[in-house]
């Protein structure tokens, strides 16, 4: 992992100074300064919600900056959209993927630079060879110019996107998560790809939150925090653990709550055989009152369907026990009449468990209305009581029922998602990925409710795509792969590195280091840490 | 207190339609003395109710993030039946009313079926059974119309108690039961969840596909209502009596300061809305203008209510 | 070293050829979509049975006929169908052609000249085309709430034109429609010109930028479609259509309808989806649609072949739109399911 031979160190091609940008009051990036250099790899890193994104978006002209400002090659840099930042010479390769399901792979690599013919169509002849050179030159088989991107894998339109990017041969190329929906194989070869346009002389921006991807591949790294930058290191003069502190911030220690009490013995839900669509083959799982139970596993293994099929939302078929009680469940309703609720959230991050513009009361009494059904309506004053017990624990915001939920922050709106099913009786709380995106105050917070939450007897799923948490919070974990649960760890198994190779399908860890890249646990580090 | 503060701040847009509905009666009353005198305010009232019948329907359905394109045949169907199987006979009009009202009912099931279970497009749906209801209403009269409408049903329309129109009572308690359901009930909360994030709602428990099923059967109802009253208030029925109430439901409901895409609004707005455009209708032709400005009227006040509207919505975007 | 990245969902070298042709038949299928031959199987169909019942009809002077009773929807159908593939509907196109009629039966033989006055009736049709696609493109307003009131405005005006059906074309004008050139009639001349035109169209950046739009518009604005500017393209074509159907109305009823539209938009919405293009934008296009306007008019014919009464046609269109859609719906999700099992 050599730095790149020719390039000069000093000159950085592309500067963003004292960048800040703020989403109704609150601080998506404040004051940041970031530099690229040619023929360098240079790393940013850091939690969701950290601002990444937001810089990227900065960069490519999605959003623009409320003070700052960004310069290529010294000029200042303001693109109207991606599009023009790419042929100015910095293309990105967002995370929502800019690819357009109906067109061909070929059509969308070349959109608006398309090869015309004299009539001034679009030459198909001119467009496949083009893409089949730039195709060898990536060294990127198996997909075919003419298909259309809706037939394509996740993967697939991932590398496609990468494709569209390289086409304009930009000085800088920005891969925003570009790993997160890879497989091993397939990050290692992105990596590689990366090095070497590197030493072709190009500027890349790495953005990952998985750490060893980054020790593997970047010549600089930048930490972002909270919307900071915590600093710029060379490669050579970081370690993980410095790295990791760098991350998470003195906010650590209060990340995740101390454990108030160990699950009971009698299992709320039991699991058996269930069996959805082609994604979810036949789970069993057995859920204790007051558990929290960690459900981990790569993209598309299954979690996310468990979790559907758990709340009738997609089809299932197998046993469902809850309360020592067999349960259909075809419904939602279904699913919170046997007792369960859902707080989702969903793969674009908008929030699939508040209506924005309705008051906490209203939001909070929504799956409860029937109980509340008094001769056809809803007395007012009875709503109030009914809800005002939740508000005053959950600790909702101002404590103000009337208060429009769109206004409050975004743990306290997780807290009225959480909260609507406490109301309904729901003993078993199906959490997916609840904190993805939020910050790590509001993480802190939320971890504490559902600690106060289990040792009452409340039983959790707790899915999170960020491994150090389902390392932490949850009282076991249970690794899914390929559509079943493979794996279990106790509390306290499980480092990340067991959990990764679990993750991969339960191969040796070997392989699992492919994606892992020989990473130390950082399990481990985040519990010494925390330990004092 | 803080709940009536919320509630005065989430409809404002519903003040603004009332104030806009002062406006336009003060301009009324200017150009022409005597526009607001207890007579004409009466015909006003009387025009505008039609409005309202047809709102209330297109309110709940706008509710839900649809729309109802059939409320013109709906209305035109119920109200050549009753005149063609009345004779002009109240006491045939008795039970016909039940049976008519059933039909609109019945139309909109279908429309709601369409939409909630076949997930066909609100616009396609109600478009296509706009059409399917001419064609069976024309194959069934052979392209006549009826003849007198009943008695009972010229009373209804264009009666007054001393200077009280009866249309207005009917009117005042369509906007009782239609706001209490709206705000006070649990399927009104339904509503308005299923029209704001109907993904949420049934994540909530909601049925989203009984909501709008029910929505369009208000619809149609309504509109079968708003057919026999109309009936009544010609004297008669004739083929495309229904056409202007497609645009004038849609504005009445925009104007009203209901969102076009659900989960804001209500049908007090939408009075308000129905008796702005019975006030412009008035107007009309004091300004010398033809009824066919009327049209260019009701395109222009949907085109800016949504407008409007939008540019709120989008302010606040920014500002988030 | 990444074999195995790109999946292969149904096809590769061993595509069947049966796909592969209808691929090559449909406008725009790669992947094999079989609505478009669907719809014209369904036309000729229709075309057969009417034949079946009126001797004569697969003459040429009765083609003609044909072609002419299919003009005015397939022009709708053609601009109905670019503002669909945006994942928009176009309500207005009834209100252009109200107007359009109405013009026409007023102000052709009534001073000035007939191209004069059609090329105004075009720029009508290309004007609210601009104010809808500004008002959806730059504003972010709902598609039909717009083209629902723009149609109601240009209703009002048609009515301000012409208060009552009636009013009158120049012979010289209606006649056109009924020539023929070298044996084949004009009526399908133009069908023929429209249709090699959506074939040049549909290649053309402009073309794929709509298809983005309608497919996916997030990725299409960050991909670097101008919104604004291709809304307003596919609504200002379909105004231009509007008008030009507005011109071909006229030349076959020889007189002004200034309430005409109202009874084609949903016709017009109706041939697009029968000839297999999504509702939902990004996939189908006008050779569907062709058939999707003849299916109509057959259907009318046939109709009046079996001596029932008119207004079964009134009734027909209605159903058929709404079977279409589910049909259409059905086979979009069949085939999405095939290609997933492939993958």
């Amino acid at each position: 992992m050599t730095l790149g031979a020719t390039a000069d160190r000093n000159d950085e091609i592309l500067v963003a100074r004292g960048v800040s940008k703020a989403f109704a009051g609150v601080h998506a990036l404040e004051n940041v300064d970031f530099g690229v250099r040619a023929g360098e790899v240079h790393a940013l890193l850091g939690e969701n919600g950290a601002g990444k994104s937001t810089l990227v978006k900065v960069i490519a002209g999605v959003l623009r900056p409320d003070s700052g400002a960004v310069f290529f090659r010294d000029e200042p840099f303001a693109p109207r959209d991606p599009d023009a930042s790419s042929r100015a010479g910095v293309g990105v390769v967002f995370q929502e993927l800019p690819l357009v399901p109906d067109l061909t792979v070929m059509e969308n690599i070349f959109f608006n630079r398309e090869p015309l013919t004299r009539l001034g169509t679009v030459s198909r002849r001119g467009l496949r060879v083009a893409s089949e050179q730039l195709f060898d030159r990536l060294g990127l088989k198996g997909i075919r110019p003419d298909q259309l991107v809706r037939d394509l894998s996740v993967a697939a339109r991932q590398f496609v996107a990468i494709a569209k990017v390289l086409a304009d041969d930009p000085a800088i190329v920005v891969l925003d998560e570009a790993t997160s929906a890879l497989g091993p194989s397939e990050v290692s070869w992105l990596l590689e790809r990366a090095r070497q346009l590197a030493d072709e002389g190009k500027g890349i921006v790495f953005i990952s939150h998985r750490l060893a991807e980054v020790q593997e591949v970047s010549d600089r790294i930048t930490v972002l925090r909270n919307g900071t930058s915590v600093g710029t290191w060379p490669l050579a003069e970081t370690t993980s653990d410095g790295l990791v502190s760098a991350m998470l911030g003195r906010k650590l220690e209060q990340l995740y709550p101390p454990r108030k009490a160990e699950p009971g013995p009698t299992v709320s839900v039991s699991v058996r055989g269930l069996v959805s669509g082609s994604r979810l083959r036949g789970v069993d799982l057995d859920l204790h009152e007051g558990e929290i139970l960690g459900i981990c596993g790569l993209e598309g293994q299954g979690q996310l369907e468990l979790f559907l099929a758990l709340y009738g939302i997609a089809r299932s078929h197998g046993t469902i026990t809850v309360g020592g009680v067999v349960r259909h469940i075809h419904s939602p309703r279904d699913a919170i009449r046997a007792g369960i609720g859902l707080a989702l959230v969903p793969e674009d991050r908008k929030n699939e468990g508040i209506l924005p513009s309705l008051s906490v009361r209203e939001n909070l009494s929504l799956p409860s209305l029937g109980r509340l059904d008094h001769f056809g309506l809803i007395r007012r004053e009875a709503e109030q009581e009914f809800v005002s017990p939740v508000i005053r624990d959950l600790q909702i915001g101002r404590q103000d029922p009337e208060q429009v939920v769109g206004g409050l922050s975004g743990g306290n709106q997780q807290k009225v998602v959480v909260g609507k099913f406490l109301l309904t009786g729901a003993k078993v709380l199906l959490l997916y990925d609840l904190t993805r995106g939020v910050d790590v105050g509001t993480k802190a917070e939320i971890f504490r409710m559902i600690e106060e939450l289990a040792a009452d007897g409340y039983s959790f799923l707790f899915y999170s795509s960020d491994l150090a948490e389902l390392v932490n919070v949850p009282h076991r974990v249970a690794v899914m792969f390929d559509g079943r649960v493979v794996r279990q760890f106790a509390k306290g198994e499980g480092t990340q590195e067991e959990l990764v190779a679990a993750m991969v399908g339960g191969t040796d860890s070997a392989s699992g280091a492919a994606s892992a890249g020989g990473t130390r646990p950082l399990v481990s580090e985040v519990d010494v840490e925390v330990a004092p | 207190m803080s709940a009536l503060r919320a509630t005065v701040i989430r409809n404002r847009p519903v003040l603004f339609a009332y104030v806009l509905l002062i406006v336009l009666g003060a301009v009324g009353e200017i150009v022409a003395s005597g526009f607001l005198r207890i007579n004409h305010v009466d015909e006003l009232i009387i025009s505008g109710a039609f409005i309202a019948l047809v709102g209330v329907g297109q309110t709940f359905v706008i509710l839900t993030g649809g729309v109802d394109l059939s409320i013109p045949w709906v209305l035109n169907s119920s109200a050549v039946l009753l005149t063609l199987w009345s004779h002009g006979s109240s006491g045939r009009m008795a039970w016909l009313t039940p049976i008519l009202l059933l039909g609109g009912a019945a139309v909109g099931a279908v429309n709601g079926i369409g939409v909630a279970y076949l997930r066909i497009p609100p616009i396609i749906m109600t478009l296509g059974m706009s059409t399917i209801v001419e064609g069976g209403l024309l194959l069934y009269t052979n392209g006549g119309s009826g003849s007198n409408a009943p008695n009972a049903a010229v009373y209804l329309a264009t009666h007054r108690w001393g200077p009280f129109p009866v249309i207005a009572s009917v009117w005042i308690g369509v906007l009782v039961v239609a706001t209490v359901v709206l705000s006070a009930t649990p399927f009104g909360r339904r509503l308005y969840a299923t029209g704001q994030n109907s993904r949420v709602a049934t994540f909530a428990g909601v049925r989203v596909t009984t909501v709008r099923v029910a929505v369009y059967i208000v619809s149609g109802v309504a509109a079968s209502l708003a057919g026999i009253v109309l009936a009544g208030y010609v004297g008669s029925s004739y083929l495309g009596m229904g056409d202007p109430y497609l645009f004038a439901s849609v504005a009445a409901v925009a104007i009203g300061g209901a969102s076009i895409l659900g989960g804001s609004g209500n049908f007090v707005g939408t009075t308000a809305g129905a008796l702005s455009l019975a006030v412009l209708a008035g107007l009309l032709p004091i300004l010398g203008l033809q009824p066919a400005a009327l049209q260019i009227v009701y395109g222009c006040v949907i085109l800016g209510a949504v407008t409007l509207s939008s540019a709120k919505v989008g302010a606040r975007r920014r500002a988030e | 070293m990444i074999d195995g990245v790109g999946v292969h969902p149904g096809g590769g070298r061993g595509e069947p050829a049966l796909r592969r042709m209808l691929a090559w038949l449909g406008p725009r299928s790669r992947s094999g979509d079989i609505r478009p031959v669907a719809a014209w199987v369904l036309a000729l169909a229709f075309l057969f049975t009417y034949a079946g019942l009126q001797p004569g009809t697969l003459s040429r002077g009765q083609i003609g006929i044909i072609c002419a009773d299919t003009l005015s929807l397939a022009a709708l159908g053609l601009g109905q169908g670019i503002v669909i593939l945006t994942a928009g509907v176009d309500l207005s196109v009834g209100g252009v052609l109200s107007l359009g009629t109405a013009i026409a039966a007023t102000h052709f033989s009534n001073g000035g000249t007939t191209l004069e006055w059609s090329l105004l009736i075009l720029l009508i049709g290309v004007s609210a085309g601009a104010i809808n696609g500004w008002l959806v493109g730059h504003l972010g307003l709902q598609p039909f709430i717009v083209t629902l009131a723009t149609w109601s405005i240009f209703d009002g005006i048609a009515l301000y034109v012409l208060p009552i059906q009636g009013g009158s074309v120049p012979k010289g004008f209606s006649n056109w429609i009924n020539n023929s050139l070298i044996g084949i009639p004009d009526a399908a001349w133009v069908l023929i010109v429209m249709v090699v035109v959506w074939l040049w169209f549909k290649r053309t950046r402009v073309a794929r930028q709509i298809f983005a739009v309608g497919s996916d518009r997030e990725g299409a604005r960050i991909a670097g479609v101008h919104m604004t500017r291709t809304l307003m393209t596919a609504y200002m074509i379909s105004g231009f259509c509007a008008g030009l159907a507005a011109l071909f109305y006229a030349m076959l009823t020889a007189s002004g309808d200034p309430t005409a539209g109202d009874g084609l938009i949903l016709p017009s919405v109706a041939a697009v989806v029968i000839g297999g293009t999504s509702l939902f934008g990004g996939q189908g296009g006008f050779v569907g649609t062709v058939a999707g306007a003849l299916t109509l008019t057959l259907l009318g014919d046939v109709i009046f072949a079996f001596n029932l009464a008119s207004y079964w046609t009134v009734f027909a269109d209605g159903l058929l739109l709404i079977v279409a859609v589910l049909i259409g719906g059905g086979l979009q999700s069949l085939q999405a399911r095939r290609v997933r099992r492939h993958a």
